[in-house]
């Protein structure tokens, strides 16, 4: 630790470009900040694909697939932490480095940014730091955890916070939380000047992976078999589901009463079932989210359709919001983890009051699985129900949410911060991988 | 996990009568004990007699069961192997080293066939090595300070500060790190416009808005010096505070009856005709 402040000293000059890379489980987000402009970044599918006539699809490449039906995935990144280099290196030299690719760069020249997940296996990390430096040779590095690159936005923007107009956004946003909601899982990290307050990280292990596979066994039980069928699941799941701001009322609407002859709403679909075509791979390659038609579905005309109708239709009762209600409360599954709200309050409670009033006014969710309408109104009237009457409870959603993180870290890239965390090919060479390693835990020293 | 692996079966009351009934739905369900075990003495100070209300363990092994399943990537064990890139890659290659040509540290990572799980085995065994004793292996442990420390990585410099107590380990390293801090910026700065005039209403106890201190500067600072928990640490905490919701597994419906001879909760007698079609067919008439 001695050496490592001041030998930045004697470095060479920063390189130029910064690589910077949202690494996820489901896409990678990746974009090369040159200077001071930012681009648009890449976001590529994280995977590996298969499928059913057995041809193999790395990467962007899936984006030739035409059939989706029974195909299968293998991913590098695993419960949101990137566990199998073979398939990630396979991704990575065709997306970055290869011949063809679009965000092209040379490692010897660039500087790598790079998100992790919190509370990662430090075995883990240390791989990461392996290949970065002695396969691909990044002249300079940083590893940080995803969620406190939000940090480097206009915070008081998003909230449209009014303010004078002489205080300009200072990044990183001085106090906030973030709730990152992506495909593996759940994390809640409460941030201080960008820097994560690592006893009240708190992760519910409920991401966009458990709410398709739970969605396709509802679908498996009630309708067909789709459990081979997970990315139609999960096209659906985007397309249809919402969180109930009324879970009780919209579960009563979408019953079908007892025995015997069926309760109104249920027969005229409430405003809440819809119809979901799917996809056939053939004239359809896209399923359509519908309004649900009564009259479509009387027995008759059930019957007279079998004929000519090529379509596939599921209807969608409640399955529409019981699924991304196992964010809120994963014990409906039986699942012994705390809800969204409640895990959020624990991580509160790790810290000292004082902090309350900042943090619950800067809640800031990402993730892909916060798309879901009604996400952050349902989070802000369950957070106010828990915490004191006298926090004012804010919670905003980015207009993008899956390319915050990458944006917010391309901001970084421009920042004086970096910097300071920032970690060169000789002082890896010098000081080794475990040096490395507790540098990017300690992240930013002093603010 | 729990028991040593061993499952108890159902005992053979439940199955002995057919049909339904109405179940009084009171009492938190215990859930799956697999996954987090329960605490044991009270499940043995228990009431024998109302295990209508519990889950049995046949239940219980099955919501494990799901459970895992719905953590997975994929229908079932997929290998999907990389393909065939001869030339492709090695022509490609901009890195530093020679095409193809690995540092041994890379070739381990890059040949390693493990998975997270494994992984994390790996580390919890660690870590459990290093505490000396195999009873931290445990999910959820109590977080005392000593099991805060990750095993192979952790520096003094950035760990010496346990959660619970707010105390400093005396040692040399946490000197040195306060030493550094001595005269350097706040780490929140405070206000930035003055605060507005005074009102002759300020004082009035019903008008006041009490908001707590912010904590001292030294209080933050040693948040943020806090060395990253592991990765059970920060699963959120199950807490026993609200009843589980119980659902009809046929519809999705509140689930309000139970079916008798396995203990499936469905919500009428429609789903429950439904549900014992099903039932018939698995465990017999």
């Amino acid at each position: 630790m001695a050496g490592g402040r001041k030998s930045k000293v004697a470095a060479p000059a920063r390189p130029q470009n910064t690589l910077v890379l949202d690494n996820g489980a489901w896409t990678l987000k990746a974009g090369l900040v040159c200077g001071g402009s930012i681009p648009e970044p890449r976001v590529i599918q994280n995977c590996i694909a298969r499928d059913r006539s057995r041809k193999i699809y790395v990467a962007s490449e899936l984006d030739k697939c035409r059939d989706f039906s029974e195909i299968q995935f293998r991913r590098p990144v695993e419960k949101g932490y990137l566990v199998n280099w073979e398939a990630q290196k396979e991704i990575w030299d065709q997306e970055l480095f290869g011949d063809k690719a679009q965000v092209k760069c040379d490692p010897s020249e660039t500087r790598l940014m790079l998100t992790e997940q919190p509370n990662a296996l430090p075995v883990l990390q240390t791989n990461c730091d392996q290949i970065v430096f002695e396969e691909y040779g990044f002249s300079s590095y940083y590893r940080g955890v995803g969620a406190t690159f939000n940090a480097y936005h206009d915070l008081q923007s998003l909230f449209r916070t009014p303010k004078d107009a002489l205080t300009a956004a200072n990044t990183p946003a001085e106090i906030m939380l973030v709730v990152d909601s992506g495909f593996s899982h759940t994390t809640i990290t409460p941030l201080l000047g960008g820097r994560p307050l690592h006893s009240a990280i708190r992760r519910i292990d409920i991401g966009g992976k458990f709410l398709t596979n739970y969605m396709a066994r509802l679908i498996s039980l009630r309708h067909f078999d789709m459990r081979n069928d997970l990315y139609i699941v999960n096209e659906m799941k985007e397309a249809s589901c919402y969180v109930s701001a009324d879970f009780k009322g919209d579960l009563e609407r979408t019953w079908k009463g007892t025995r015997g002859e069926k309760r109104e709403d249920y027969i005229s679909g409430a405003g809440i079932v819809k119809d979901y075509v799917l996809p056939d791979f053939h004239t359809r390659h896209k399923g359509i989210l519908r309004e649900y038609d009564p009259a479509q579905h009387t027995k008759s005309k059930k019957l007279a359709a079998t004929g000519h109708s090529e379509e596939d239709v599921l209807t969608l009762r409640n399955e529409r919001f019981t699924v991304p209600e196992l964010i809120f409360r994963p014990s409906d599954v039986g699942m012994r983890q705390p809800g969204l709200a409640d895990a959020i309050q624990q991580s509160l409670h790790e810290l000292p009051i004082g902090l309350w009033p900042g943090l619950l006014a800067n809640i800031v969710v990402v993730g892909g699985s916060s798309l879901f309408d009604g996400f952050i109104q349902r989070l802000q009237k369950e957070l106010v129900q828990l915490v004191p009457d006298d926090c004012i409870v804010r919670v905003a959603r980015p207009a993008d949410p899956i390319t915050n993180t990458w944006y917010g870290a391309a901001n970084m890239a421009n920042h004086p911060n970096i910097e300071k965390v920032a970690v060169t090919k000789q002082e890896y060479e010098e000081n080794g991988s475990a040096w490395i390693a507790r540098k990017f835990s300690t992240g930013l020293l002093t603010p | 996990m729990n028991n040593f692996g061993v499952i108890e079966l159902a005992s053979a009351k439940t199955t002995s009568a057919p049909g339904w009934a109405y179940v009084p739905d009171t009492g938190i369900l215990p859930g799956s004990n697999a996954l987090q075990p329960a605490n044991r003495k009270r499940a043995r100070n228990a009431p024998a007699g109302v295990t209508v209300g519990d889950l049995t363990a046949r239940q219980e092994a099955k919501i494990r069961k799901e459970i895992e399943a719905l953590e997975r990537d994929g229908g079932k064990d997929i290998s999907i192997p990389i393909p065939a890139k001869s030339g492709k890659v090695l022509m490609g290659e901009t890195g530093a080293a020679a095409p193809g040509k690995h540092t041994p540290n890379v070739r381990k990572i890059l040949q390693s066939q493990k998975t997270f799980s494994n992984h994390l085995d790996d580390f919890l065994a660690i870590q459990a090595q290093v505490e000396g004793g195999p009873a931290a292996v445990g999910n959820n442990r109590p977080s005392n300070a000593s099991s805060k420390r990750p095993a192979n990585k952790r520096d003094a410099t950035a760990a010496s500060t346990p959660t619970g107590s707010n105390k400093p380990t005396p040692g040399i390293q946490e000197e040195d790190v306060t030493m550094a801090d001595a005269d350097l910026p706040p780490v929140l700065v405070g206000q930035y416009r003055p605060p507005p005039a005074a009102h002759p209403g300020d004082n009035d106890p019903l008008l006041a808005s009490r908001v707590p201190d912010l904590p001292s500067d030294e209080e933050l600072r040693k948040l943020l010096a806090h060395p990253p928990l592991t990765y059970y640490e920060t699963r959120g905490k199950w807490e026993d505070s609200y009843p589980t919701r119980v659902f009809c597994e046929v519809c999705g419906y509140w689930g309000r009856v139970r079916c008798m001879k396995c203990g499936t909760r469905v919500c009428a007698l429609d789903c429950l005709e439904t549900h014992r079609e099903e039932c018939v067919t698995r465990y017999g008439l």
